[in-house]
This record gives structure tokens, C-alpha cells and sequence, in this order.
């Protein structure tokens, strides 16, 4: 097992006490005390960006929590506090995916709620065919990749993201539609309880999958060589270029995965409510974009972290949940949200700089 | 007469003393050299002057009068003006519309006699003869700095600041500039001029403020002055020797370029590069020798052409392509395409090398940090410094890092555009003898500039550009500064001239 195989952390010296691997030894040292005097911040700015930046998203769920908590009686009730990690699991797996394409500098994908409101269908559907949810999951899978590899096959010839994925929103949710007659394709079965009613410890499966799946993403976008690229192109798209960095590839390979995020959301609403239809997880889009935003995911790339998302996520949908509780409209709920989005990217732009950058 | 008096100017940001203290003093109709190294605080005290930053403690008078100079606002009330070095020209609106952006003079409605009118009595000042309806994103860039001069003059300051407004300028253009700025002294405007290029300061300058280390040194006028002095008042020491000794022998033909044309080279070119050697390119903006750089490594498409490297014919369509054949090539703008500003050190410099710190796909911290730490050693970087954003490094360390990555993907041959804009007189020196090692060391490099000392400075063989065609090939030793500027300028005239 080689070193570059442990991400946590330094890791074990080579066993074989050679002559050679003294040295190696050597090194390690050096570098794991370089690297507990580097935990120091060394200025205003360096702690910003160390340790303001990173923490913002999770702060803020703290806050909402706490004052949730404080002030709403039910707030913190289990159920209640179950159905925010439900709900908050389907927004932050799609702002996994939907990261690594505002991460690779190609802003979002607007087409995220519509590919998720397809695979519930065809997940519904294929489920009600007797195919079995093992199978209906895969192929429902594949169609949300290729429907994502498509638009990112558009972004790499040369597209602007925003205008392909709008178009591809509509394209994507007009073809079930009409197929189904925009009506709901009922499962009469419990084919799909395991996915969409199955608990762990108590903790609903969808939280399982999202747990799994933050740390899955996040290893990708730190430690492979694709999460690298990813954030350079981001980072500065002429000099990925220049550098020899595949761009076209990393075009196609962001949205097919930030498809398959919004095909597991997908997946996840039609086996829970026994339902494929096409206003399933109607309007998350911005919700998701609000995760990723209120995350700290910088809007031109290069920077941002799939932890953070997750916190961005579980923020929007608390906030949501404290507000329904208090009996607001999703008139104010929607207010709510895009006030939240605004106080988040103002901050992030104050803690970066501000205006000197 | 003086004009303005700085006395003990200082600036820290939080704990980094950018400016420990500064005294200035700038004469009416005078044109005032401003020079230093990159980080000296040069750059702090302007943006002090011109209200970008409020200064710790110290005054600033001008007329005998203290001013506050809390804005950018309110230094141009103060008759202070800017000419930045990046242009803030609106490419897409014309020139008249340009002088008069943001002037306190200027219409709510702006007819188009009125513009020609008002905007022409502003160009003529700086002596620019072009119709002022013209889209400003048409003009050579020259041009445009002069429209961006005109600009600055229409607000009648008495006193005008220009940022290196010669950086990215070819010879020919610069004196058009200077011309701009010795008719704004003849009318009593007093000219702050910062330049990295040290002629400059001798030509046009009546004296030269040196900052150093975050202090600002005596005025001194520039006729008590030589190169060589100045050069020492910068750096606090003799720079006994600018460029390493030349390569004493050279290897096998590694890249061969025949009858190449690309956009901005319209004659076919020819190239020889041997192993060890340095090529020097020279040739003015536009004269097809950053052009042919740009073909050559798939920057831009080529359009006829045969490339040999190593004996292999090789034909290259992109960056990626001229790496995995052993070509790279970086930028002259490293802002644009050299660097990732907001990443750490460590990340560019393995940006082109990212296989080799990836194996099997997967990052590994400890090789990353090797391979960076040893690029760092080649190019001279303080790899305390790996770290750091490289956003927050001085221009030199960040063309340090701009250069060395390209090492990463072990290049058989380097080519560089401009391998010292914006560098400052120190650091342009080691990068001369980086070049040289790593020639030294087997590496073959290529590089294109304007500046004429550099290639005779460092090239091995020279060969000159001029519009868009070759124009001849000379080996280091034997050419002379006259021969090329020749070349350059104007190489269809006659001997005689």
C-alpha cells in the first residue's frame, strides 16, 4: 500500500528501516513540523482565508439551530429534525455535483431540478415495468449522465453554461411530460421502500447516501488528479489551458456528475413518495445554488470546499423549516432564502477583501 | 518651486510595513523619475497620493497647503492625477466618448459636434492626430495609452502620475509617449514617472526619487547620475555583472522549425535551436517573434509549416500537444494565461507536471510538494514561500513561478515571451542565470523580446522581426545593438541612412 493512499493526515513511514528510508523518515519529520507551524495563521488575511471563509456555512447552521431552538417550540423535535436531514440530503447531493461544475469556473447548471424530475419518472416508471429497483436505478442513472454529458459535451465546444442548461431544462422536462401527459406515474408496489423508506440507525437512508457521498466528493475534488484540474480551470481557465489541462473533458465530466447528483435526488423523491412526476423537486434549482453559494464556492471557481456545500445546504433547508414552522408563506420562505443567498455572497466577497481584489 | 511636499509617509497593513517612510518633493514642471524594486514601497506611496490608500501618519502638502487625500476622489479634487498602468480605455465606445468617462465636464447629452469638438482640443494636447469618433478598441495600444493620458489631462491636474505607461510598449511608441509627457512639463504640469525600464528615467526625467527597502532615498538630479549608480541606489549594491556568461558549447539540433506561418507572421519562418543554447527573438509589438512562439506551441493555429523536434516530424495543435512533444511555452501575460492568482504557490508550479504528482489519478501531497520544492530550487524561489497565494507575491517571484512550472512537464524545449515584463532590475538578473542553468543543464530555451539589451545580453544566436517577417540571424557574440534596433525599426532602408 503506498503513502498516497492515506488522505488524513501524515502518514506511516515505510516499514523497511532501510538506509535508504531514513532519510524518507527525515523528510517526514521535517514536513509534519512544517506543517503544525503552518496551522498558525500569519495574518488578518491568511486567517480569513483559513479559517473565517471555511467555517461561515457551518456557523450558520449553528445559528439558525440555536435560535430555532430557542425560539420555536417543535424546531428541534426529532421529527422535525428528521425531516430537515431528509430534505437537506436531496438539496446537498445535488450541490455536491452542482460544486464541481462552479468549481471548474463554468458557473451552474439551471437544468438540475428538471434532470432530477425526469429520473423520478423513469425510475417510477421502470419500477411499475417490474424491472426491479436495482436495474431501474442503474439505467435511470445512465439516462441522467448521458443528459448531463450532453450539455457538457455543448459547454466544452464552446456554449455558455447558463444559456445550454436553461434550454436543456426545458428540453429535458418536456419530453416526459408529454410521454407521461404531465400526469404522476404511481408505484403500487414496495419495490422501491428500500431506497426511499429505509432507515440506518435511525437516520433515513437518503442521510446515509449524503454522508457518503460529501466525503466521496470531496476526496475527489482534493486528492485526484480530476478534482486538481477541476479547481485550475476554475482557478484561471486560460492558464489550464495553457498548462495542458484537459478542458473539454472536465466540461463533460462536471455536468454528467452534477446530472447523476440531481438523478440520485430524483430517485430518492419518486421511491419515497411512491411518485414519478414532473413537478418533483420543482424549484430546487436555486435552492441548490444557494448551497453552493452560502458554502463560500467562489462564483468564478477555483476555490470552495464540498463540505461547505453540505453546510449551505442544511442552512437553506433549516431556515426553510424554521420558517414554515412559524407559519410563514413560501411567499416570505422564498424572500427568506434569496436574503440569506445575498447576506452570504456579501460576506464571502467582505472576508476575501472586498473590493481589493 | 515646489509643488508637493511628502514628509515621513508611512503605511502598514497590519503588521507588513509596506512604506517605513517616505519623503518627496516634486517641483512645478518638473517630470519626476520614480523608481525601485518591486516591494521597495514604491508602489504604496503612489497609492497614497492618489488616495487609494490612507497613509499612517505623516503630511502631504501641496502648495504649502496639507491635503487629506482620504479617496481617489478626493486627490483628483486635489489636482492629483492617475495614469494606471493596466488601461481603464472602454474598448467599445469612441475615443472622444473615452477622454470624457466620468468628467465632471461632460453632458448629460453628448452630440457628436460637441465631442469632436471638446475631445479635440484635449488630443491635441498630447499631440494624438486620430478622429476622435473612432472606436478606442481599434488603436494600437499606444494609442490608446495616449487617449488614456488625454483623459487624465482633460481634468486639468496639476500634477500627473503615469504607471510604467510604457511597459507594453514597443520602442517606436514610447517616444510618442515621452513626447506626451515633456509637452505636459513645458505647460507647467508637474509629471510623477514610474518605469521599470532605467533609459527611460535619463531621457525624459529632470530628477530620479529611488525607493529602496520601504524608504524613500534623497532626489537626485539625472545628470549626476549613471546607469550603473542608479542601478546601485536601487539594489543597495553593485550589480557587478546583469547576465551569466554565455553557453561555451552546444548540442544536437532539437527543434526545427521550416517555412512556419501563423496569424502575425505572414512570411514563413525558419528556426534551429540546438541542445544548451538560448535563442533570443527581438522584434517589436507585432513583428511575428511572439507570433511564431505562439505557433510553434499550438497557442494559435499555424497555417503552414513543418516542426522537427528531436529529428521527429511533430505537429501540434494545442498546448497539450507541444507538452507531451517536450515543447512549453509561457505566456508574456502572466496575469491572463501564466498563473492561478488565487491558488498557492505549490499548485502552479505542478500544474503542468500534474501527472507526474498524480500517479494512478491520485494526488499525492508528499510528491507534489517534492516536485514543487525542487522547481523552487531551479528557478531560485524561496520555497518558504510554497505556500502563499501567489496573488500576494511581488511580480518578480510571481514570473519565477510562471516560469518555473513549466519545468514540471520536464520540457525539451522552453519558450518564453517577454521573459522579464514587469520585473524588476534584481530579479530580472536572476532569471537571466536561471535561464542560463537550466540551459547549462541540457535545456534548450526560446524566448521573444523587445528589450534590446536582454538579447545581447543573454541570447546565443539572435534572430530579428519586423512586421510580421524575419529579417536576419546573427550569433550572440558578433551582433551589435545598432545592427539590431536596425532590424527592428526600420530594416528597408538603406545603409546609408
Amino acid at each position: 500500500m503506498s503513502i498516497e493512499q492515506h488522505p488524513g493526515g501524515p502518514p506511516e513511514p515505510p516499514a523497511s528501516a532501510e538506509e535508504s528510508s531514513r532519510q524518507e523518515v527525515q523528510q517526514w519529520r521535517e514536513l509534519r513540523a512544517q506543517r503544525l507551524a503552518q496551522l498558525r495563521p500569519e495574518s488578518w488575511a491568511d486567517y480569513r482565508a483559513r479559517y473565517l471563509i471555511p467555517t461561515i456555512s457551518f456557523l450558520a447552521v449553528v445559528a439558525v439551530i440555536v435560535i430555532g431552538g430557542a425560539t420555536t417550540p417543535g424546531f428541534l423535535s426529532q421529527t422535525n429534525m428528521l425531516s430537515i436531514i431528509r430534505i437537506a440530503a436531496l438539496t446537498g447531493i445535488m450541490g455536491l455535483g452542482m460544486t464541481f461544475i462552479t468549481m471548474s469556473g463554468s458557473f451552474f447548471s439551471l437544468s438540475s431540478a428538471q434532470t432530477g424530475a425526469l429520473c423520478s419518472i423513469s425510475f417510477a416508471a421502470m419500477i411499475t415495468w417490474g424491472w426491479g429497483w436495482p436495474a431501474s436505478l442503474i439505467v435511470t442513472l445512465l439516462i441522467a449522465a448521458a443528459v448531463g454529458a450532453v450539455q457538457g459535451a455543448f459547454v466544452a465546444a464552446g456554449a455558455n453554461p447558463v444559456v445550454i442548461t436553461i434550454a436543456a431544462a426545458a428540453a429535458i422536462i418536456g419530453v416526459p411530460a408529454i410521454l407521461t401527459d404531465s400526469r404522476a406515474i404511481i408505484i403500487d408496489t414496495t419495490e422501491a421502500h428500500v431506497i426511499g423508506r429505509s432507515t440506518g440507525f435511525g437516520v433515513p437512508i437518503q442521510t446515509w447516501t449524503f454522508i457518503a457521498l460529501i466525503v466521496i466528493a470531496q476526496f475527489v475534488l482534493v486528492r485526484t488528479r480530476f478534482g486538481r484540474a477541476v479547481t485550475l480551470a476554475g482557478a484561471n481557465r486560460e492558464a489550464a489551458k495553457a498548462a495542458g489541462l484537459p478542458i473539454a473533458r472536465i466540461e463533460v465530466w462536471t455536468f454528467t456528475l452534477a446530472s447523476i447528483t440531481a438523478g440520485i435526488a430524483g430517485i430518492f423523491v419518486a421511491a419515497q413518495s411512491n411518485r414519478g412526476l414532473i413537478t418533483n423537486l420543482e424549484a430546487t434549482t436555486l435552492e441548490v445554488i444557494a448551497a453552493v453559494l452560502i458554502g463560500g464556492t467562489a462564483i468564478q471557481g477555483g476555490e470552495g470546499s464540498m463540505i461547505r456545500t453540505a453546510f449551505g445546504a442544511m442552512f437553506i433547508v433549516a431556515i426553510n423549516s424554521l420558517l414554515v414552522l412559524r407559519g410563514y408563506s413560501p411567499a416570505i420562505r422564498t424572500l427568506v432564502e434569496g436574503l440569506a443567498v445575498v447576506a452570504g455572497v456579501s460576506l464571502f466577497w467582505l472576508a476575501r477583501g472586498g473590493a481589493k481584489r | 518651486m515646489e509643488y508637493l511636499v511628502a514628509t515621513d509617509v508611512a503605511k502598514s497593513f497590519g503588521e507588513v510595513v509596506a512604506l517605513e517612510t517616505a519623503d518627496f518633493e516634486l517641483r512645478r514642471g518638473e517630470v519626476m523619475g520614480l523608481v525601485g524594486e518591486n516591494g521597495a514601497g514604491k508602489s504604496t506611496f503612489v497609492k497614497i497620493l492618489c488616495g487609494m490608500y490612507r497613509r499612517d501618519r505623516g503630511s502631504i502638502c501641496i502648495d504649502g497647503e496639507e491635503v487629506a487625500l482620504g479617496s481617489t476622489a478626493r486627490a483628483e479634487r486635489a489636482g492629483i492625477a492617475v495614469v494606471q498602468q493596466e488601461l481603464s480605455i472602454v474598448p467599445t465606445l469612441s475615443v472622444a466618448e473615452n477622454v470624457f468617462l466620468g468628467q465632471p465636464e461632460a453632458r448629460a447629452v453628448m452630440t457628436r459636434k460637441w465631442l469632436l469638438r471638446e475631445a479635440g482640443k484635449h488630443l491635441d494636447h498630447v499631440g494624438l492626430e486620430v478622429d476622435p469618433l473612432t472606436i478606442a478598441g481599434d488603436l494600437p495600444l499606444a494609442e490608446r495609452q495616449m487617449v488614456e493620458i488625454a483623459r487624465v489631462v482633460a481634468r486639468d491636474a496639476g500634477m500627473i502620475l503615469l504607471d510604467e505607461p510604457t511597459a507594453a510598449l514597443p520602442d517606436d511608441d514610447i517616444e510618442r509617449v515621452h513626447e506626451v509627457v515633456r509637452r505636459l512639463a513645458a505647460a507647467g504640469r508637474s509629471v510623477v514617472y514610474i518605469t521599470h525600464r532605467l533609459g527611460e528615467v535619463f531621457e525624459l526625467a529632470d530628477r530620479v526619487t529611488v525607493f529602496r527597502d520601504g524608504r524613500s532615498q534623497p532626489p537626485a538630479d539625472v545628470t549626476d547620475l549613471d546607469g550603473d549608480e542608479l542601478i546601485t541606489r536601487m539594489l543597495g549594491r553593485r550589480l557587478s555583472q546583469m547576465f551569466p556568461p554565455r553557453a561555451t558549447s552546444v548540442g544536437d539540433v532539437v527543434l526545427e522549425v521550416s517555412d512556419f506561418r501563423t496569424e502575425g507572421l505572414g512570411v514563413p519562418a525558419s528556426l534551429t535551436v540546438r541542445r544548451g543554447e538560448i535563442v533570443g527573438l527581438a522584434g517589436q509589438l507585432g513583428s511575428g517573434a511572439t507570433e511564431l512562439l505562439r505557433g510553434i506551441s499550438g497557442t494559435q493555429p499555424h497555417e503552414a509549416g513543418r516542426v522537427l523536434v528531436e529529428g521527429t516530424e511533430t505537429v501540434i495543435n494545442s498546448p497539450a500537444g507541444a507538452l507531451a512533444n517536450g515543447v512549453a511555452y509561457c505566456s508574456g501575460d502572466r496575469k491572463f494565461d501564466g498563473f492561478f492568482a488565487n491558488r498557492r504557490v505549490v499548485e502552479n508550479f505542478t500544474a503542468p507536471g500534474l501527472a507526474r504528482v498524480t500517479p494512478r489519478n491520485l494526488l499525492s501531497r508528499r510528491l507534489e510538494h517534492r516536485l514543487a520544492s525542487s522547481l523552487a530550487g531551479m528557478v531560485s524561489f524561496d520555497t518558504a514561500r510554497l505556500r502563499h497565494r501567489v496573488s500576494t507575491l511581488s511580480g518578480g517571484n510571481q514570473q519565477k513561478v510562471t516560469v518555473g512550472k513549466w519545468l514540471g512537464a520536464q520540457p525539451k524545449v522552453l519558450l518564453i515571451d517577454e521573459p522579464t515584463r514587469g520585473v524588476d532590475v534584481g530579479a530580472r538578473a536572476e532569471i537571466y542565470r536561471t535561464l542560463r542553468d537550466l540551459a547549462n543543464d541540457g535545456l534548450s530555451v526560446v524566448f521573444a523580446t523587445s528589450e534590446m539589451h536582454e538579447v545581447l545580453g543573454l541570447a546565443d544566436s539572435i534572430v530579428t522581426f519586423f512586421r510580421g517577417r524575419q529579417i536576419a540571424h546573427y550569433d550572440g557574440a558578433d551582433a551589435t545593438q545598432a545592427a539590431l534596433i536596425r532590424d527592428i525599426t526600420h530594416p528597408d532602408e538603406t545603409e546609408a541612412a
